[in-house]
């Protein structure tokens, strides 16, 4: 699920997995303008999705124009089949992607990170032995029939709390999965920390285990993980749309990446910017993440 | 203060008046099933300067981690003997019990490294924790500066507020030494503390922590390789070898008149206790690797003195007024 390859010959000391192998990647520092932008075009695109629909006056959901319009100043992105307006539609569909992203992501990690912490500060063998099998065994699941499995489970229409539907059977299967990846990559963090001289100093001021595992390994396995987790947010959305683009993610009308290319699928030779728009939203919010992400663990590695 | 091992019968502290702040009898650790210490006696009276010099893999730091209760973390366990910290038997104390003795009674500076602090808090924090931890209800920023001025900070408001990686090498020890004075502790371990700092640095903490000692009233543990620090800063000097004690005695006699052919080999190798225009002569061979020992005494393959009744035991380590030897032929010998 990574993306993050680990940016440094260092990695073993930071116990960071993932694909890739030292020295392997180009090592160009983004400058500070192009992080800031990354940052800004998502805040921006979210926000639009916010108040486009009230500017242009159309729902993103209502039927606005004739069908399949090619891209035109009163449609920029065009009409899909049943009229609606394509610009409106991917700008809103931000919301729900970003939604999942951001709440699967996040509570994975956080949850994920302090299982691995834990259980790396556990004098109870067998308790560590079992967890990280459990994670094994998660993480060897292939993620998108798990999911698929989530949706019939939940039934195809489930929504609640005003979610979208099949949002919470998404939910569920990012948190489900998710966690794992985060407690193998904070387990082996807290164990190659634990023998750093700055755990080992606050051992002789007397402190305690516990409030080592707190006040020392957990913020910085949380850091790595975090900064894991800005990349893991693309593959998240990604996930998301592919999902949809199954037939097993956000279901219909509300707008959603996935959903919207796949309802241009069939379409492409006739309307091609049903498919294209969404999938540029995509790939613009992926190259984003991935540049703040690759500025997070640089920013990790000046400090630790 | 030294005796030959197993002398002892009543715990020290049924002498009330000359406790001593650490005891370590007939002690031995193995790492991983290996013997790393054997036989060991060390006793650290209150306010007394004790050196341990020896090569490296000769078992001082391990020694060290003994008497603050962190053999756990590295592997080792004690298989013999006793460590007795302010009269109170913590051969095998639990790590709750140890934790309410460091900091407090018994105090560790490490080897000087970047790492020696969490390199994501501010210093002034990490210091005001542990202020916090040994004095409460005291003004906090007044004894962290207090800290900061004993252990001669330079800038001491700029180190408050810095992260560790903005600080020297030689900030780094000042502040991981005022991390460890701030419990007052009555015996201050310095394993090595300025192996990796340059050697203008490693003179003027070698002189700071002796300061400490006599302003604080501690009593000092100090492992170090330079042999004219040692002898300039210590009352009493133990020389390891290949995890044994040879020889111990007055700081001012040890390397005068050494009586263990091992010391007579690192003093007559060492340019600041060989006078000018002498020669320095090296001792030939290695030293064994940990439990790859000589059956008898472990310096014999080295030995320029060595016979085959050396081989026959380890020998022990033997008190005459005050300097103890560890080699049968100390007394035929002369060196």
């Amino acid at each position: 699920m990574t993306v993050i390859s680990p940016p440094s010959g260092r990695q073993a000391d930071r116990g960071r997995t993932g694909l890739g192998w030292p020295g392997m990647r180009l090592r160009i520092r983004a400058p500070r303008g192009v992080v800031l932008v990354a940052a800004a075009i998502p805040i921006a695109i979210v926000i639009l999705g916010f108040i486009l629909p009230a500017i242009t006056g159309y729902s993103p959901t209502a039927f606005v124009a004739a069908p399949l319009q090619p891209p035109s100043w009163a449609h920029p992105f065009g009409t899909d089949q049943f009229g609606r307006d394509v610009f409106v539609r991917c700008f809103v569909a931000s919301h729900i992607d970003y939604l999942v992203a951001v709440v699967g992501v996040g509570v994975s990690s956080v949850v994920g990170t302090i299982v691995g912490v834990v259980v790396a500060a556990t004098r109870v063998r067998w308790i560590d032995w079992a967890v990280m099998r459990v994670v094994d065994a998660v993480i060897a699941f292939p993620f998108i029939v798990l999911a698929l499995a989530f949706v019939v489970a939940f039934g195809p229409a489930a929504s609640f709390a005003g979610l979208p539907q099949g949002m919470p059977a998404l939910f569920t299967a990012f948190l489900l999965v998710g966690w794992a990846y985060y407690a193998r990559l904070a387990r082996s963090q807290a164990i190659s920390l634990r023998s750093r001289d700055f755990v080992t100093s606050a051992r002789l001021m007397g402190y305690s285990s516990a409030r080592i595992s707190l006040r020392h390994i957990m913020p910085i396995a949380m850091a790595t993980t975090m900064a894991y987790a800005v990349g893991d947010a693309i593959i998240t959305v990604a996930l998301t749309a592919s999902l949809s683009f199954l037939g097993a993610g956000i279901g219909p009308p509300a707008p959603e990446w996935g959903q919207m290319m796949f309802d241009g699928r069939g379409l492409l030779q006739i309307a091609w910017w049903m498919t294209l728009f969404p999938a540029l939203m995509l790939v613009i919010s992926g190259l984003c993440l991935a540049v703040l992400a690759d500025h997070a663990v640089r920013r990790l590695e000046d400090r630790i | 203060m030294t005796r030959p091992s197993g002398q002892r019968v009543s715990p020290p502290g049924s002498q009330a008046s000359e406790l001593p702040v650490a005891e370590i009898q007939d002690l031995a650790i193995s790492v991983a099933g290996r013997q790393v210490v054997t036989r060991v006696d060390l006793d650290i009276a209150a306010g007394e300067a004790v050196g341990l010099v020896g090569e490296s893999g000769s078992g001082k730091s391990v020694t060290c981690r003994s008497l603050i209760g962190l053999l756990d973390f590295i592997g080792a366990t004690v298989t013999a003997g006793q460590v007795w910290i302010a009269g109170r038997d913590m051969t095998s104390a639990s790590q709750r019990e140890w934790q309410a003795l460091r900091g407090r009674t018994v105090s560790l500076v490490p080897q000087a490294s970047l790492a020696g602090l969490d390199p994501l808090i501010q210093v002034g924090a990490q210091l005001r924790e542990v202020v916090r931890r040994h004095d409460r209800g005291t003004d906090v920023s007044a004894r962290t500066l207090e800290l900061l001025d004993q252990v001669q900070m330079p800038d001491p408001q700029r180190v408050l507020r810095a992260y560790p990686h903005e600080l020297s090498g030689g900030m780094r020890q000042r502040a991981m030494i005022a991390l460890a004075i701030a419990g007052r502790p009555a015996l201050l371990i310095a394993d090595e503390a300025t192996t990796a700092l340059d050697a203008t640095i490693q003179r003027s903490i070698l002189k700071l922590l002796s300061s400490l000692r006599t302003d604080l009233g501690m009593a000092l543990l100090l492992v170090s390789h330079d042999l004219a620090v040692i002898r300039s800063a210590t009352d009493q000097v133990a020389v390891m070898y290949a995890g044994t004690i040879v020889e111990r005695a007055a700081s001012r006699e040890l390397f005068v008149h050494p009586r263990h052919p091992y010391t007579a080999g690192l003093a007559a190798a060492d340019p600041a206790l060989v006078p000018r225009g002498k020669p320095l002569r090296s001792m030939v061979g290695d030293p064994p690797q940990p439990g790859a020992w000589a059956p008898g005494c472990r310096f014999a393959p080295r030995c320029v003195y060595q016979r085959p009744v050396c081989e026959q035991a380890l020998p022990p380590l033997i008190d005459q007024g005050g300097h103890a030897v560890a080699c049968v032929r100390a007394a035929e010998i002369s060196l």
